[in-house]
């Protein structure tokens, strides 16, 4: 039977909960991790693209976690012109199954334990204070105490709902995504492509991300604003006839990513919300893997002294937040304003900025330089622009 | 009232984090609306990847 008490319970065994778990064990706190799924790791519901220097920052990097190098960047506009950029950091195509399966195993062997199968239904509150949580498991109701809850449930978010909590995103701000991963496939092995045509994806992009020589993750995200015109199954099976018609996958999976703005709460007494949780996502390019590691392990810094001080408090656990907004919160704000403006962007322009980008030369294609270059002869996109870099 | 089509969907999660009244729930396997606490706003449905909700009025 699982122990009734515990220092920290964490409910979620992603990324964010896992990377928690490890911090806080290592420090001699005694941690659970509830996972509802059967297993760690699958299904694997991303493109799983992360860039090294994002990994690296939290634990060292084990080989068998990546299936694929990325040394470039692949844009087609529209009307197909391809904006081949040079990658300025290393990237990587994870085997993400792998790899929350590792950041697990570092966490139990740091001393936390880990249970699958075991769905947390709700919080345990007294006197507005979250002491524990009820956990389905095998047919039964189990209450278990904790000083402190972790809310890692990625993109649904009920737990922190349930210390009153607002985390549900409007639709606008939910990327709708199908993925298959396809073989036989024709493609640039070594870079990430990203195809930008509003018929596929509307408020967001269609993605192919390397696995091998001729396997990829393919994708793609529509912004819940749009998918009243374009179902992004159907949309996603559309791209695949036009553009790789002999593929077959492996595997086809659904996924919401909440592009929102970080929650204005993320802390309640005896409660810390993290990674997609708490709306940390990358909101232009819906990455969320790195910011959910950085989240557990900001949040475990501050448990660790909240612990040792004995002072669960909303008003302690604030440290966390301001640690967060520190280090990403306002990169973030300016990447939410960014997205607003590209949503906006029609086929034609894009298709416009593909031109102006390829004129550039190759070594000097910088951002900076291609929206200079489009703002040109787009004054309503400079104006845009300026706006949503401005609090960068 | 939403119906589920419990064959297309993939138990993803993206519908529970939009409902604004938190009437979705979920286990590893399969997916549950609460019809008395449901407002009908349709979020879920708009969001879903799958096509799996629709609206279902009762006749
Ligand atoms: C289609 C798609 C493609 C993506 N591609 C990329 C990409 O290429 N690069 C990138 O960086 N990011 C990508 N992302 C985003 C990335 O997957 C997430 O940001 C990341 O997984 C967040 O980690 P997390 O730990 O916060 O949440 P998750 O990894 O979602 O983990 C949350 C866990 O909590 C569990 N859980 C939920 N509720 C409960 C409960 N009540 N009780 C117990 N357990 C519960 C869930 O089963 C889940 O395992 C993509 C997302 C999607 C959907
Ligand atoms: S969004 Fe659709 S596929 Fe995903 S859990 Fe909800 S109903 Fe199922
Ligand atoms: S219609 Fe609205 S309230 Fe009802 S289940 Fe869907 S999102 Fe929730």
């Amino acid at each position: 039977m699982i122990k009734r008490d515990w220092d920290i319970i964490v409910v979620g065994g992603g990324p964010a909960g896992t990377v928690f778990a490890r911090y806080a064990a290592e420090k001699g706190l005694s941690v659970l991790v509830l996972e509802k799924d059967r297993e760690i790791g699958l299904p694997v519901r991303c493109g799983e693209g992360v860039s090294m220097r994002g990994l690296e920052a939290f634990t060292p990097v084990n080989p068998r976690w990546i299936c694929r190098k990325i040394s470039a960047v692949n844009f087609y506009a529209p009307d197909g012109t391809l904006v081949d950029l040079d990658f300025k950091m290393e990237g990587a195509i994870l085997d993400r199954c792998v790899f929350d399966r590792d950041l697990a195993d570092l966490a139990a062997q740091a001393g936390a334990r880990i249970y699958t199968h075991a769905n947390v239904t709700d919080l345990i509150l007294d006197d507005q204070v979250v002491r524990g949580v009820v956990v389905r498991y095998r047919h039964e109701d189990v209450k278990l105490s904790a000083r402190l809850v972790i809310a890692a449930d990625g993109v649904e978010s009920r737990i922190a709902r349930k210390a009153g909590i607002k985390t549900a995103v409007t639709p606008e701000n939910m990327d709708s995504c199908v993925q298959v991963t396809a073989h036989g496939l024709d493609m640039n092995p070594d870079a990430l492509s990203f195809y930008m045509k509003r018929e596929y994806a509307p408020g967001g992009y269609v993605w192919v991300f390397p696995k091998s020589e001729t396997s990829a993750n393919v994708g793609l995200g529509i912004s819940g604003n749009f998918t009243h015109k374009i179902s992004p199954y159907k949309s996603l099976m559309k791209f695949l006839a036009d553009t790789f018609p002999n593929a077959s996958w492996s595997s086809l999976v659904a996924g919401g990513v909440p592009t929102d703005k970080t929650l204005d709460r993320i802390t309640a007494n005896g409660l810390m919300v993290v990674g997609d949780a708490a709306r940390m996502v990358n909101p232009l390019s819906g990455g969320g893997i790195h910011a959910a590691m950085k989240a557990g392990k900001l949040a475990a810094d501050t448990a660790v002294e909240a612990l040792k001080q004995n002072d669960v408090s909303e008003e302690f656990l604030k440290r966390y937040a301001k640690a967060w907004h520190e280090e990403a919160g306002k990169n973030h704000e300016g990447l939410y304003r960014l997205k607003e403006v590209v949503n906006k962007l029609t086929d034609e322009d894009l298709d416009k900025l593909g031109h102006k980008m390829v004129a550039i030369p190759k070594e000097k294609r910088s951002l900076t330089r291609i929206f200079k270059a489009v703002a040109w002869n787009n004054p309503r996109l400079i104006m845009d622009v300026a706006r949503a870099f401005s609090g960068i | 009232m939403i119906h589920i089509d419990h064959d297309l969907c993939d138990v993803c999660g993206t519908c529970v984090g939009v409902c604004p009244v938190d009437c979705i729930s979920m286990s590893d396997t399969t997916l549950n609306i609460d019809d008395d606490l449901c407002i009908q706003c349709n979020f879920c449905i708009q969001v879903c990847p799958m096509e799996a909700l629709k609206e279902e009025t009762d006749d």
